[in-house]
C-alpha cells in the first residue's frame, strides 16, 4: 500500500489589511500636510496665558509682508551674553538684513517697496513673527521703519491656546 | 492562475471545468510605490504649532516718545528683572508686577487684574494704553503686556519708542 505522505500546509502572510492600513496613513497624511511656505523661517514664539491671538484662518489680510526676526540663540537658550537676545537677522521676502547694526534705509526701503507692491492701501500690515527670546530693542527699529513706510497696521505672531 | 491556490481554494472538479484564465494587473509595483511615498511623508512631515496674529496698529510717521504720551493715559513699562525675568509696572501704581520662572503665569494674571481695574475706575472716555518696554525686555514679556491689555478689554494699545 502506497503510503501518502503527509501534506504539509502552505503558509502565507495576507498582506491585504496591511496595505488598507499603508492607504489609510498615505491618506491621512495627504490630507494633513501642507506645503511650508518659504516666508515663513521656524521661530519660537510668544505663547501668553489666555492667548487672544486669532488664528491665521479666520484672518482677512491678503495684503501684508512678513518680517521673521530669528533669534541668535540656539533653541534651548543660552547664557552667552554674546548671543543672548540678540537677532542675527530680519528675514524680509527671503531677504536677510543686518541686525548688528540695524540698517533703517535697507529696512525702509523694503517695507515701502512690499507696500507698494501689495497694493498701498491701508488694509496692508506688517506681520511682526518673533522668536520670544529676542530683546525689543531689535523690534523697535522694525516698528520705526514700517512706521515711516506708510505702514499703519501690524499683526504680531503669538501661538494659539 | 499560479499563485491563486494559496489563497483561494477551487476543488479539483471546478478546476478542471474553469477553461477561462482570470487577468490580475501585477499589484506588487504598486504597493512598493505606496511604501515609497509613505516613506516620503514620514521622513518629509513635521509638525507645527498653530499661530495666530495679535491685531495692533503702528504709529504715525515718526512715532511716539515717552514725553508725548499724555498722563492720563495708561503707561506700562516693562523693565527686566535679571536675564529672565520681567517687571511690568504701571505709572501711578506704588509698586511693580514682578515674574521670573514658575511666578511668570501668576504675574500676567496679575497685570491682567490690574489693567481691568484700572479700566473700571475709568468712566467716560476710553482708555488707551502704552506700553513701553525697555530695550533688554524679552520679546515674549511685549507680547504678554499687549495681549492682557487686549484681554481686559483695552481697544487702543499701542508701543512708545524710545527718545
Amino acid at each position: 500500500m502506497a503510503r501518502q505522505g503527509k501534506q504539509l500546509a502552505d503558509l502565507s502572510l495576507n498582506l491585504t489589511p496591511m496595505i488598507d492600513c499603508v492607504f489609510q496613513l498615505m491618506l491621512f497624511f495627504i490630507l494633513t500636510s501642507q506645503a511650508a511656505s518659504q516666508l515663513i523661517v521656524p521661530v519660537e514664539l510668544a505663547h501668553p496665558l489666555e492667548s487672544k491671538a486669532i488664528a491665521q484662518d479666520k484672518l482677512d489680510s491678503p495684503h501684508k509682508v512678513i518680517v521673521n526676526v530669528v533669534s541668535a540663540e540656539p533653541d534651548n537658550g543660552s547664557s552667552d551674553p554674546l548671543v543672548m537676545g540678540k537677532a542675527v537677522t530680519y528675514r524680509i521676502n527671503n531677504r536677510d538684513f543686518t541686525t548688528q547694526p540695524v540698517d533703517m534705509d535697507a529696512l525702509r526701503s523694503e517695507l515701502r517697496a512690499a507696500k507698494d507692491a501689495g497694493g498701498d492701501d491701508d488694509g496692508f500690515c506688517l506681520e511682526i513673527r518673533g522668536d520670544k527670546k529676542v530683546h525689543f530693542a531689535f523690534f523697535e527699529p522694525l516698528m520705526r521703519a514700517a512706521g515711516d513706510a506708510g505702514i499703519s497696521r501690524m499683526n504680531i505672531s503669538a501661538r494659539v491656546d | 492562475m499560479e499563485g491563486d491556490e494559496s489563497v483561494h481554494y477551487v476543488p479539483p472538479r471546478q478546476r478542471r471545468v474553469r477553461a477561462s484564465r482570470q487577468v490580475q494587473p501585477p499589484l506588487t509595483p504598486m504597493i512598493d510605490v505606496v511604501f515609497q511615498l509613505l516613506l516620503f511623508f514620514l521622513l518629509g512631515t513635521s509638525f507645527r504649532e498653530q499661530e495666530g496674529q495679535l491685531l495692533a496698529s503702528l504709529p504715525e510717521k515718526g512715532g511716539i516718545t515717552a514725553s508725548e504720551v499724555i498722563v492720563q493715559e495708561l503707561n506700562l513699562e516693562i523693565h527686566a528683572a535679571g536675564a529672565m525675568g520681567v517687571r511690568y509696572y504701571v505709572r501711578g501704581e506704588n509698586m511693580g508686577i514682578e515674574g521670573s520662572g514658575e511666578s511668570l503665569k501668576s504675574a500676567a494674571n496679575e497685570l491682567h487684574q490690574l489693567l481691568v481695574e484700572r479700566r473700571r475706575k475709568q468712566t467716560g472716555t476710553e482708555l488707551s494704553v502704552f506700553i513701553s518696554p525697555a530695550p533688554d525686555v524679552r520679546w515674549e514679556y511685549v507680547v504678554e503686556a499687549f495681549n492682557q491689555a487686549v484681554r481686559a478689554g483695552y481697544k487702543k494699545v499701542g508701543f512708545v519708542g524710545g527718545e
